[in-house]
């Protein structure tokens, strides 16, 4: 589905679709909202046409961050731009009065299609023309254009209620795209559709971004969202940046909670020593990450791909190098079945024999066994 | 599962404790003369007066009523928790003591009233406007209650979507807020305005039983049984009017809101 080239690690991210004219411009933002379980904070720079994706778990803080950026959340400190130095525009300062959201340029685009009821398609899609000041005709005719965009001429005339959800969410993001924003904010924009549905209106989401240039902020938590779509990705931990990377390293080797549990990955917490990581008075073996190494005696995220994890029938022992941990899932994939423990890991027993784990076939949850990763990669507790 | 016999037996009873006064009345309506008794110039009076208050106290539900309703859907929780309350309270509240509480704020002696009175000579209890103002103290928190019902299930997501499009918060209100809680604006004010022309005890109360100025078709008609203004016959038509225009509102709103769904 993707059609651009990314980069290979974290530090070579940039807006990809070269040879395009961005209309989108860069997007530098310095997050800090207070809710009552947190603080959200966060540091977003975006160069024009670049797509950031946020992920994270539900009220790790994603949506305040889109909130403050298309307005409708007030900042508790911290500032907005858009574009750069000569023709850069305030948005949000300390002392300065909030741009609204109507004159900010950035459209929101949503789980919910949200069409208006009471007008037909094109109407819907010449909103945003008309709102900004574009003349009837003027507006009527580049609705009609982005309607052919999605495929969706046809129905032009019809009233909203008439078509699939599908169907819905591209004459969506039609409205979105001919609102002509400099930024896009995406909101879990596939969440409401059927599987059979998504890769073609994401299909045309990737495919106009890339035309049009313009920026992105895409909220997720699936990771095929973001590998699609995104050019880096954020990954928030209760209202925190825990991690920034290219989707390809997230998939590859992520260094967060969040990020292991997205690309299947085991995590456990513990406190680094100069072979491993002690959890509960175990030494774990493990080697710090090259790209955040942790310092010694700290509180670090050791990190274990499942099948470096071997399922043990004693619950702890020290010179095996196991922790204890009670089975919350035992699910399968492909062939291959993983053990989910509440201490974090994941050991893959496709190879191991079944018997010899638990004594009496597979392991059931609620099952109290032990937890043997091979070699933890060793993460810092606070990445960027 | 099906109701138990006996319970559908009491429903029946029910049933009739709301129809059967209707259907009585129905059958004291003297049909030979209903044209005349319709059109005597007392009854006359008494229409024309009642359309013209209640039309205008609907206006001034909708005027004060559409903001009030609005800040309320928009207020937080224990806030709105308060207003609707303020609201609720002149719906529960006989309406005679309604119009006492008028007739004290705005009478020649009360409060707001006297001072007026001392300033203009004008004062309001007694005179057609008087009808007005305590129509809309009555009608008002239907039109508020249904409305802001409406614009709270509704959400903000719309209006959201067409601010990021561009739009500022007037053409939000009016191309976006406006046509979305339509179903609910016309239903609330159909609901304030039969309330209005229904209303007795508030405005028997504030604005007195003076004929041409503030006698009402639900004044005429209790007038009429305390033997003087218009004719029994008379106050029958007009009940059997007001009943019509009732079972049509209510078909009207149903057939409404089922349009509205599809």
């Amino acid at each position: 589905m993707s059609t651009g080239a990314r980069g290979t690690g974290a530090t070579d991210e940039g807006p990809r679709s070269g040879g395009t004219t961005h209309r989108g411009s860069g997007l530098s933002a310095q997050i800090e909202v207070e809710r009552t379980a947190f603080t959200v904070r966060a540091d977003l720079t975006l160069a024009p046409g670049q797509r950031l994706a946020l992920l994270g778990a539900n009220g790790a803080g994603k949506s305040t961050i889109l909130g403050a950026l298309a307005g409708t959340v007030p900042l508790s400190a911290g500032r907005i731009s858009l574009g750069e130095a000569a023709t850069e525009r305030v948005l949000d300062a300390p002392g300065r009065r909030s741009v609204p959201a109507h004159r900010r340029a950035i459209t929101l685009l949503e789980q919910r299609p949200l069409l208006f009821p009471h007008l037909d398609l094109v109407g819907n899609v010449a909103f945003g023309p008309r709102s900004r000041g574009s003349g009837r005709r003027a507006s009527r005719d580049l609705a009609l254009e982005w309607l052919e965009r999605v495929d969706l001429t046809d129905h032009a005339r019809q009233r909203p209620y008439r078509l699939s959800g599908g169907q819905q969410q591209r004459v969506a993001l039609a409205r979105a795209f001919a609102a002509g924003p400099s930024v896009i904010l995406l909101d879990e924009p596939f969440a409401a559709l059927d599987a059979e549905t998504v890769p073609r209106v994401r299909g045309m989401l990737d495919r106009e971004l890339t035309r049009t240039g313009t920026t992105a902020v895409l909220v997720t938590h699936q990771l095929s969202d973001a590998w699609d779509l995104a050019d880096t990705c954020l990954v928030l931990e209760a209202g925190r940046v825990r991690e920034q990377a290219s989707p390809e390293h997230l998939v590859t080797a992520p260094r967060s909670r969040f990020g292991a549990r997205l690309a299947g990955f085991g995590a456990i917490e513990g406190e680094t020593s100069a072979q491993g990581l002690r959890v509960e008075g175990v030494l774990l073996p493990g080697r710090p990450d090259p790209g955040s190494p942790p310092r010694r005696g700290v509180r670090a995220l050791g990190i274990a791909s499942p099948t470096d994890v071997e399922l043990l029938p004693g619950t702890a022992d020290a010179s095996l190098a196991s922790v204890p941990g009670r089975v919350i899932g035992v699910r399968a994939s492909a062939g291959r079945v993983l053990v989910e423990a509440d201490n974090g890991l994941i050991a893959d027993v496709t190879t191991q024999r079944a018997t010899e784990v638990a004594g009496q076939g597979l392991p059931v949850v609620g099952s109290r066994l032990g937890f043997a990763p091979r070699s933890l990669r060793l993460v810092g507790l606070d990445v960027p | 599962m099906s109701t138990p016999v006996w319970l559908r037996g009491i429903a029946v009873a029910g049933l009739a404790v709301l129809v059967l006064p209707l259907a009585g009345m129905l059958t004291r309506v003297r049909w030979s003369t209903l044209g005349e008794d319709l059109l005597s110039p007392t009854t006359l009076q008494a229409l024309w007066l009642s359309l013209l208050t209640a039309a205008c106290s609907t206006l001034a539900c909708l005027v004060l009523g559409f903001p009030l309703a609005l800040v309320i859907a928009r207020a937080s929780a224990r806030l709105a928790a308060v207003l609707r309350a303020a609201v609720m309270v002149p719906l529960v509240l006989p309406p005679m003591v309604g119009g006492l509480a008028l007739l004290s704020l705005l009478g020649r002696s009360g409060v707001v009233g006297r001072p007026i009175f001392e300033a203009t000579g004008l004062s309001l209890p007694y005179t057609t406007a008087g009808v007005v103002v305590a129509q809309t103290f009555v009608a008002m928190p239907f039109l508020v209650i249904t409305l802001e019902g409406v614009l709270r299930t509704s959400g903000q997501g719309h209006e959201w979507v067409a601010a990021s499009l561009g739009a500022n918060r007037w053409r939000v209100l009016t191309r976006v807020t406006l046509p979305l809680v339509a179903p609910g604006l016309v239903a609330g004010t159909v609901l304030a305005f039969a309330r209005a022309m229904g209303e007795f005890g508030a405005t028997a109360l504030f604005a007195g039983n003076s004929q041409g100025i503030t006698r009402t078709m639900p004044l005429a008609i209790y007038t009429a049984y305390n033997g003087v203004g218009v004719s029994q016959d008379s106050a029958l038509a007009l009940s059997l009017l007001l009943l019509i225009s009732a079972i049509v509102i209510v078909a009207g709103l149903r057939s409404w809101r089922e349009e509205a769904v599809r």
